[in-house]
């Protein structure tokens, strides 16, 4: 029996919960060069060194990943945060003493304006999202049955890489580059897709090409403000698309290497009558 | 509080495959639960991820972008731990605010305020009016239930709609319908029978 639930705890969130809050003067670019071990650890927003924002942050980011709170109010929630601070964009926070440059007030360097704040909260939900699809898709019966991941646009986007008004490389160009930079070592070249396992995935994380805007990740968002996300590639549309072959299913010797699981459905497959194992065999997809 | 629907798929998984899951007391039954569960949640993954491709409305109404709420939605149904797995069956456990309506109508109703604001202008889509009030020196003009702003000609600009409270009704379009979700079930037990088959030499 299947059941569907809606329901409360995710991956994602027992992911975030391992995180630590941490202060840093750094911009985007130099966070990105940070090993992805720590960033995996931390929560953290570019341009902020307050320990209590950066609190307020976590816990509204867990929030976010439990379903208890959307968009509007976590960044509502922010706000009022940064205004119990005393954060002005121009002097930073009171006890700062300038040790972050002052921002434009609206800017993206403004922790308080909307455009900042949707970047925190979407950045840290999504890499939490992203770091959960890699650690569920990885598992030994979600590798077979699901060995591949596509590429795809799930967020829509008024101006989406790539485009005309983007003046930006778009994703295909981009993942031509990360494909190059990895030989195109189990990745299709055309077609957003590739195996699990590829380095292509890192390699697009990691701005392969020159792209100062990655987040270093293997999974997505693999830039600030991504809307590509992935999607899981069944092992029929992986052979088919010759990310895998045929050969790849050979029957391996008796027994040997089956799991306890497999183990028991061949040991039942075996007690079934002559004719039920016919029925079966014919009607195997 | 948890809402759901249950799926049995013996009855559709064919002729065959029904008694040799129906034997199955051990890892075998954890393991075809599993791929079943699997296979459900990528079914449900993508659904959401289609209806965020399609589902503007509101947006579009208001001329507004979208907030990429389903979208947020289809990646929560992916995470590792939104399916679980064991010998009575596959559970998966979807942690969205939207989710509840595709099993019941969800009557929203104001939590500390006193009136419920819907954004009906591109302006307001995707905001709490608490956000905005400041910056745009929102009011609400007397005697009226509309929150708004003054425009470039001093005219009135309603941003937002208020209302005691509002009833969303139930659509089960959000999700897969029961029959694509046991179809979903019934792929997933064939392909892991014929994955432990071909390993095992039965093929």
């Amino acid at each position: 029996m299947i059941s569907l639930l809606d329901g409360e705890v995710t991956g994602a969130l027992r992911q975030w919960r391992s995180r630590n809050a941490m202060t840093t003067i750094l911009g985007s670019a130099d966070l990105s060069k940070m090993a992805r071990e720590v960033r995996e650890r931390a929560v953290f927003s570019a341009r902020c060194t307050n320990a209590d924002f950066l609190q307020r942050l976590s816990e509204v980011v867990d929030e976010l990943l439990s379903g208890k709170t959307n968009m509007a109010s976590a960044r509502w929630e922010l706000m009022k945060s940064l205004k119990q601070l005393g954060y002005d964009p121009e002097v930073g926070f009171p006890d700062e003493m300038g040790e972050v440059p002052p921002a434009e007030r609206g800017s993206l360097q403004d922790l308080s304006s909307e455009r900042r704040l949707n970047l925190m909260l979407e950045t840290n939900r999504r890499m939490a999202a992203g770091f959960g699809m890699m650690t569920g898709g990885n598992t030994p019966l979600a590798l077979h049955h699901f060995p591949a991941w596509e590429l795809v646009r799930l967020y829509p986007r008024i101006i989406p890489r790539g485009s005309e008004e983007s003046e930006s490389p778009g994703w295909y160009e981009r993942w031509a580059e990360a494909g190059a930079a990895v030989n195109f070592e189990g990745a299709l070249d055309g077609p957003l897709m590739a195996l699990k396992g590829s380095p292509i995935w890192q390699a697009l994380g990691d701005g392969a090409g020159g792209h100062n805007d990655c987040l270093n990740n293997p999974y997505p968002p693999f830039a600030f403000n991504s809307g590509m996300g992935w999607k899981a590639v069944p092992r029929a549309r992986a052979i088919q698309e010759g990310l895998l072959h045929e050969t790849s299913q050979v029957p391996r010797a008796l027994g040997a290497t089956l799991s306890p699981g497999r183990q028991e459905i061949v040991a039942v497959f075996d007690r079934l009558s002559p004719a039920l194992r016919d029925v079966i065999r014919k009607a195997l997809p | 509080m948890n809402v759901g629907v249950n799926i049995d798929v013996l009855e559709n998984v064919g002729e065959g495959f029904a008694e040799l899951i129906s034997m199955l007391e051990g890892a075998g039954r954890v393991q075809l639960h599993q791929a079943m569960g699997l296979y459900v949640q990528q079914e449900t993954a993508e659904h959401l991820s289609d209806i965020a491709h399609t589902r503007h409305a509101t947006a579009e109404r208001i001329g507004a972008a979208p907030t990429g709420f389903w979208a947020d939605a289809a990646e929560r149904v992916e995470s590792p731990s939104a399916l679980s797995a064991d010998a009575s069956g596959a559970t998966l456990t979807i942690a969205h605010p939207g989710i509840k309506r595709a099993f019941q109508s969800v009557t929203i109703v104001p939590v500390r305020a006193a009136a419920l604001a819907f954004p009906i202008h591109e302006i307001a889509y995707g905001h709490r009016a608490a956000e905005l009030w400041d910056a745009l020196k929102l009011f609400i003009p007397k005697g009226s239930s509309i929150i708004a702003m003054h425009d470039a000609s001093g005219g009135i600009l309603p941003l937002f709609a208020l209302c005691r409270s509002v009833t969303q009704e139930q659509d089960r379009t959000l999700l897969p319908s029961d029959q694509e979700w046991e179809d979903a079930a019934a792929l997933g037990a064939r392909l892991e029978i014929r994955e432990a088959l071909a390993e095992g030499g039965r093929l």
